[in-house]
């Protein structure tokens, strides 16, 4: 029997955009949608492709962010697709735990919300026979670290048969080490046929076939380390038989970095042509398509120093992204990463033998000597005090912990140091 | 530069004094006080540099002369040159002039050129100094120098450390400093707590949510409870409302019951005996009304019966009114018929005669009444007028045209006569005449041929053969004299011919004209041609009278047959005139009757005999109308007599009238009498009837103990008054229960008797007071509800929280990128400020070094070594032991010395750079210099000399030998 389904995982609904700090409020207020959007997008996906049911594979919302809204907008999406007859098989993840949900939400009946006591089994009809057996078991509460795939039944020799899991791929430390599971594991349900998996924000098949194991991601992603384009996939069977599998995008804007090559970049005006030039480049062919960039300032320019300028650089792309807010795809540039050089060689000059030669090498010691850097660094944190110190504590742990952050930093420091000499140069060129 | 002489003008108290043999290496100018050497200083500065601005410093000529002078130089090249220099006018440039060539230069460009952009202050300050500039730092400071010293080891020209770490500090304090307030990083911070502060309040929005509705619940509950205490007050005031309402329902039935009380062995009679008795009773008085009624009618019937009168005569004709009355009409009818009919007659009679008048004579009403051969006259009178008509009409043709003939025989007549008039009045007017005219004719003819015919032999040719003969001569002629020398014997016969036709025709001309010239012959001619003429016009006439003659001939033939057929046709027409006559003749009819009025007659004969057929029909009817009329007259003369003047029909009608009021009398009588048996039988019924009713009446009335009628309307009154007590009770029972339903009847009813109207309105009114308390209570409720509701709603609904956790990732992001950055710019700070001691410390600018071995040659080893701090740009100078001392801690000649050698580094420095090395010029800079350190100091400047020119104005003379004595020149100043 022919089975079309449509599996999406991780929607957060109404989960905050992070990392953004350049946002007017017209902007804002698109963010604010996004993921909304995004899930309406599934909505009309399933519609559209008149699937069977749909999986919806944990996190739908952020617990304790704006998630009464949330529940209320999934709520109404639910219900959409039961005017459609559309039945929705859903488990709750680590961020929208059943304690979680609203006492008050009443599910429509097409939603077949499973328990966080125990893995359970539910058949779908079509045409009156039972067409696929669907395991899965919810989170009761956040933190699940007990491997749930270990409590999965079997699936059904003869039935296509569906496991909804939300949960971590034991390897993978990048996020929340809930439910771990290894792909062995999974391995070990010999008749399930689709493990329709969640948690993980990028989209990963980890297997294909026998069985079929897909983190579809997030739908929408939310800062720049959920790059590229967000969605869900339409997966069909015939039996037990996978026939077509395909990635849906849903995203309403796509985070993506861009490298800006400011070479040949002499004034503002430039800067400003180059930035569009990008901008258009990318948006050639993908109208419609809304973009999140951090650009990337690389190259040797007489606009270093003007570059150093944190304020005058937000200002700018201030003004730029203004301008890109009136058209029908949107290109927000965003927390700019300033790798540019100044036209000086500063490997050349640092082989001189005078103040700016010193100061250049005794940066590049540093970059050496980590321990060195750390010990400055963390002189230098011990001024920060106070609330401000709470405030920043995630920032000051990131820093301790990555020596890529604080390569980052001392390079950054260099730029700042530079300029500043060079930007006294140039004034008494000008005097 | 090396300053050769000094030509002063006028300036301070030198007038016309020059200084000469000056040169490069070490040359000291020695003088008493007082002798000059500042202003020779003085005059050397502003020689060269320009005089300054304010007029007293520019030392004017006390002595005379001219306000300044020159400076004669040779440069580095070796060439010489003047600069002439006016203490009038601080701002007019220099004059240079190339010693040379001569050639002068009035401008500050070529002199620039020439010391290679010395400036006035570098030169004043380091290069000629007196003890005042000596001593003073600042005076490096205006030469621009300081740059030299503090910065020329950074690598960046014009860098200041200082500057760069204060603005790098700067940038940092404006990202955070501890416990600050106004800094980026602690506004982001405050603007995350106020942030934080706001979500913490909307956080948990589904714990909220629910929170809310099971508030909600629970005042659900709370408002169904007082809903539920609502309903029961509602109950049982509703209950007081309905004993309230029926409470007057209540007395009323009490009422009833003590009635009821009264009628307890009451028998009340049944409604339908009710009936019967009363029907009885309104029979009987009906019965006994009509009874009444009959016997006053059948007394006034026997009154009207006795009046009523009857005749016997006419009785005996009444079985002939209803003759008699169709009969008048009919005789009325009749008579009016044959009057018309005789009207009829005599119309008819009238017309017949006026027809018969309009036919004419010769007709009479017999000959009208018996014809009767219609078609026969008709057919022939039409045929016979045809023909007739026809005849009549070809006749009539054809003597018109006879007519036509006579009149064309009448013209042709009148142009013969015409003719003959014209023939007659000629000279030829007769046949005769012509014969002997035509024979005088021939006679002259005769005669004039003979008169013309004797000479006329010759050949009488035509004019135009005359001109071809003439031609053809002279032809002849010209081709004979052409051939003549060819063919000379054709030429002489061509020209022989020539002449002879020529000859020939000459002839023949001169011979014609003489026959015209002849007169006899002329006017005989003319004769011959008169004659001519008449005898023409003559038998022109005769032939035309000949043919109008035939014409008319011809026309008078034509004209007789034709009045020949005339004739024949008026015969013809005759002969049908008299068969016609015969015809008529022989009918019986009039001569005078035309063919064409035959079919006239028939109609009119066929008019008059049916005029005649309708009179004779019209008599006989009125015939018999009279008859009947008559039979009517006598049968009434039988009945009635007619009075005077009055006539039959009005008797008949007067008789028809008597008899009219004899049968209603007749009629009368017996309808009285049947009436009188009829009403003498209904008073008999009636009395059984009034007896039978009386009866029964008796027995209903003893059924219930009623003694009489006379009683019965008491007895119904009683039972009126009984019903009502019952009916009462009922009626009040009714409204009770249907107030308060069937069941509860008695328990109402024993309710009210314990109660009364005042008391249930007390009750009704405590009740309502607590309903009222109960629906403020409520509303309450629901409002706060309806609040709830709305809150969870708005929290369903509210962006803000969205809003706001937005920005504060936006916030987040801002201080995150302000930590990067403030660490960034510390970090800065922190390595800039390590290599800055590092700078301090091991990388001193060739300035400092350069002056550290003077000094320390001067003082003789006891100050090592010199460093600038770069914070506060000082100079420090160290001791043998390591001390440290600032400038400003050395003592004066130490200082001077110190500052002396910082100068000769930085010139040393300043030259290193490739300028013009400027002549250095010092006063008495060594006066405050122990002897040890004065003489070191001497042989450093003579060695310091070596490269360069020095001129050390001094009033000492010890310092003159020492710098002597190191090999310096000496000259005295006057």
């Amino acid at each position: 029997m022919q089975i079309k389904f449509l599996h999406a995982a991780d929607l957060h609904l109404g989960s905050p955009f992070k990392g953004l700090h350049n946002v007017n409020p017209s902007l804002g207020k698109k963010l604010r949608k996004a993921s909304f959007v995004a899930f309406d997008n599934m909505v009309d996906a399933a519609i559209e492709d008149e699937v069977d049911f749909v999986l919806i594979a944990g996190d739908s919302f952020d617990s304790g962010s704006g998630d009464l809204q949330a529940q209320f907008f999934f709520l109404r999406g639910m219900n959409t697709l039961r005017e459609k007859g559309i039945p929705v098989y859903l488990i709750t993840g680590n961020h929208d735990p059943l304690n979680k949900w609203s006492e008050n939400l009443k599910m429509p009946d097409n939603v077949i919300l499973f328990s966080g006591e125990k893995p359970e089994v539910y058949d779908f009809l079509k045409d009156g026979k039972v067409a696929a057996k669907i395991i899965g078991m919810s989170y009761s509460q956040r933190e699940v670290f007990d491997n749930l795939a270990a409590y999965y039944p079997n699936g059904d020799p003869g039935i296509l048969s569906i496991a909804l899991l939300h949960g971590n791929r034991g390897t993978d430390t990048g996020h929340q080490p809930y439910s771990p599971f290894a792909l062995d594991d999974l391995r070990r349900h010999a008749n399930t046929d689709y493990w329709a998996l969640g948690h993980i924000h990028k989209r990963e098949v980890l297997s294909d076939q026998n069985p079929c194991a897909v983190f579809p991601g997030n739908i929408q992603g939310r800062h720049f380390n959920e790059d590229g384009e967000k969605g869900c996939y339409l997966v069909e069977f015939d039996g037990k038989k996978r026939n077509d599998f395909r990635f849906v995008p849903l995203s309403e804007f796509i985070f993506q970095r861009v490298e800006v090559d400011c070479s040949k970049v002499g004034d503002i005006g430039a800067f400003t042509e180059k930035l569009e030039e990008v901008a258009s480049e990318l948006l050639e062919g993908k109208s419609g398509t809304s973009f999140i960039l951090r650009p990337v300032l690389i190259g040797m320019t007489e606009m270093f120093v003007a570059l150093q300028n944190h304020q005058q650089v937000d200002e700018l792309f201030r003004e730029i992204n203004n301008r890109s807010l009136h058209r029908a795809s949107i290109v927000h540039f965003d927390s700019p990463v300033n790798k540019t050089l100044p036209s000086v060689n500063l490997e050349e000059r640092a082989k001189s033998d005078d103040f700016f030669a010193d100061l250049l090498r005794d940066f590049k010691a540093l970059l050496s000597d980590d321990i060195e850097t750390k010990g400055i660094i963390d002189e230098i944190n011990e001024e920060i005090t106070g609330n401000t110190k709470r405030m920043l504590s995630g920032e000051i742990e990131k820093v301790n912990k990555d020596n890529g952050e604080r390569e980052e930093l001392i390079r950054s420091a260099r730029n700042v140091a530079v300029a500043a000499l060079l930007e006294q140069k140039n004034r008494g060129n000008d005097n | 530069m090396i300053i050769k002489e000094l030509h002063i003008d006028g300036f301070g108290i030198f007038h016309d004094h020059r200084i000469t043999g000056l040169n490069s290496g070490m040359e000291v100018l020695y003088g008493a006080n007082e002798a000059g050497k500042s202003t020779l200083l003085d005059f050397i500065r502003m020689t060269l540099m320009g005089y300054p601005r304010p007029n007293d410093q520019r030392r004017p000529p006390l002595k005379g002369g001219n306000h300044g002078g020159s400076i004669f130089f040779e440069d580095k090249t070796g060439k010489t040159w003047e600069i002439r220099r006016t203490g009038t006018n601080h701002n007019a440039p220099p004059t240079l002039i190339d010693q040379t060539t001569l050639e002068e230069f009035r401008d500050q460009v070529q002199f620039d050129k020439v010391v290679s952009n010395a400036n006035s202050e570098i030169f004043e300050n380091i290069y000629a100094i007196g003890l005042s500039e000596l001593f003073q730092m600042g005076s490096i400071d205006k030469s621009g120098m300081k740059d030299r010293i503090y910065s020329l080891g950074t690598g960046v020209v014009g860098l200041d450390l200082r500057a760069l770490e204060s603005e790098l500090t700067k940038k940092s304090r404006d990202l955070y400093i501890p416990r600050g307030s106004t800094q980026r990083i602690s506004n982001l911070v405050s603007d995350l707590n106020e942030l934080e502060g706001k979500l913490h309040h909307m956080d948990a929005g589904v714990e909220r949510y629910d929170q809310i509705l099971h508030k909600v619940g629970d005042f659900r509950e709370k408002s169904e409870e007082v809903s539920n205490e609502i309903q029961c007050i509602d109950k049982e005031l509703e209950q007081l409302k309905a004993r309230s309402d029926i409470y007057q329902n209540f007395v009323d039935l009490e009422d009833a019951r003590k009635k009821l009380a009264e009628y307890v062995d009451f028998q009340e009679m049944h409604d339908e005996d009710v009936e019967n008795i009363r029907s009885i009773q309104q029979r009987l008085d009906d019965r006994k009304k009509q009874l009444s009624e009959s016997q006053k009618q059948l007394d006034e019937l026997r009154d009207r019966l006795d009046k009523v009168k009857t005749d016997e005569n006419l009785l005996e004709f009444l079985p002939k009114k209803g003759w008699l009355e169709r009969a008048i009409p009919e005789y009325e009818s009749r008579m009016t018929q044959s009057q018309r009919e005789q009207e009829q007659i005599s119309r008819l009679k009238e017309e017949r005669d006026s027809l018969l008048s309009r036919l004419g004579k010769g007709y009479s009403s017999d000959l009208l009444a018996q014809f009767n051969q219609f078609d026969g006259l008709r057919n022939k009178g039409e045929e016979v007028y045809k023909k007739l008509e026809s005849l009549d009409r070809s006749i009539a043709l054809k003597k018109e045209r006879l007519e036509d003939r006579n009149r064309a025989v009448r013209e042709i007549q009148t142009a013969v006569e015409q003719f003959e008039h014209q023939r007659d009045s000629g000279n030829i007017a007769t046949e005769q005449d012509a014969v002997t005219g035509r024979k005088k004719w021939a006679e002259l003819e005769v005669k004039f041929n003979e008169l013309i015919s004797a000479p006329t032999s010759q050949v009488d040719l035509p004019t135009w053969l005359h001109f071809g003969a003439l031609v053809v001569a002279i032809i002849a002629a010209v081709g004979a004299v052409l051939l003549w020398e060819t063919y000379m014997w054709f030429g002489i016969i061509g020209l022989l011919g020539a002449v002879v036709i020529s000859v020939l025709i000459l002839s023949s001309w001169r011979s014609g004209g003489k026959r015209n010239d002849k007169p006899d012959a002329i006017e005989l001619q003319a004769k011959i041609k008169e004659l001519e003429a008449q005898l023409n016009s003559y038998e022109k006439i005769r032939d035309a009278i000949e043919e109008k003659v035939r014409e008319r001939d011809r026309l008078v033939s034509l004209k007789r047959e034709e009045e020949d057929q005339v004739a024949q046709e008026e015969k013809s027409r005759e002969e049908l005139e008299r068969d016609w006559f015969e015809f008529i003749t022989e009918l019986g009819l009039p001569a005078g009757l035309r063919p064409s009025a035959a079919g006239d007659f028939c109609e009119r004969a066929k008019n008059f005999q049916d005029l005649e057929r309708k009179q004779k029909t019209a008599e006989l009817a009125r015939g018999e109308l009279q008859k009947k009329m008559e039979g009517f007259e006598q049968e009434i003369r039988k009945m009635i007599l007619a009075g005077d003047g009055e006539s039959i029909t009005e008797a008949a009608s007067r008789l028809s009238n008597q008899l009219e009021e004899q049968e209603k009398k007749k009629n009368e009588k017996s309808s009285l009498g049947e009436r009188l048996e009829r009403e003498n039988h209904d008073m008999e019924t009636l009395e059984k009837e009034i007896d039978r009713l009386e009866g029964e009446g008796d027995a209903l009335y003893g059924k219930y103990g009623i003694g009489s009628a006379e009683e019965f309307p008491e007895f119904l009154k009683k039972q009126t008054e009984y019903r009502e007590a019952v009916d009462q009770k009922n009626e009040a029972r009714r409204l009770i229960e249907s107030r308060c339903g069937k069941n509860r009847f008695d328990g109402v009813v024993h309710d009210l008797r314990g109660l009364d109207p005042p008391e249930i309105n007390r009750r009704i009114s405590e009740l309502e007071e607590r309903k009222k308390e109960l629906d403020r209570d409520r509303e309450g409720i629901n409002q706060s509800i309806g609040k709830l509701s709305e809150d969870a709603k708005k929290l369903i609904d509210s962006e803000e929280q969205a809003g706001l956790l937005e920005e504060r990732e936006v916030k987040r992001a801002a201080l995150a990128d302000a930590y990067r950055e403030w660490m960034s710019v510390r970090l800065a700070e922190r390595v800039i400020s390590h290599c800055k001691l590092k700078y301090q410390e091991t990388r001193q600018p060739a300035v400092i070094r350069r002056t550290a071995e003077i000094f320390s040659a001067i003082t003789s080893g006891r100050y090592g070594n010199i460093q600038v701090s770069v914070d506060d740009e000082a100079l420090i100078v160290f001791g043998k032991g390591g001390s440290r001392k600032s400038v400003f801690e050395l003592s004066r000649g130490t200082r001077e010395q110190l500052l002396l050698s910082l100068r000769m580094g930085l010139i040393d420095q300043y030259e290193a750079s490739g300028a013009e090395p400027l002549p250095v010029v010092l006063d008495d800079v060594l006066v405050n210099f122990d002897k040890k350190r004065a003489s070191e100091t001497a042989r450093q400047l003579t060695s310091f000399a070596q490269k360069r020119q020095v001129l050390l104005f001094t009033c000492h003379k010890y310092i003159a030998e020492l710098l002597e004595a190191e090999g310096a020149r000496v000259r005295t100043v006057d």
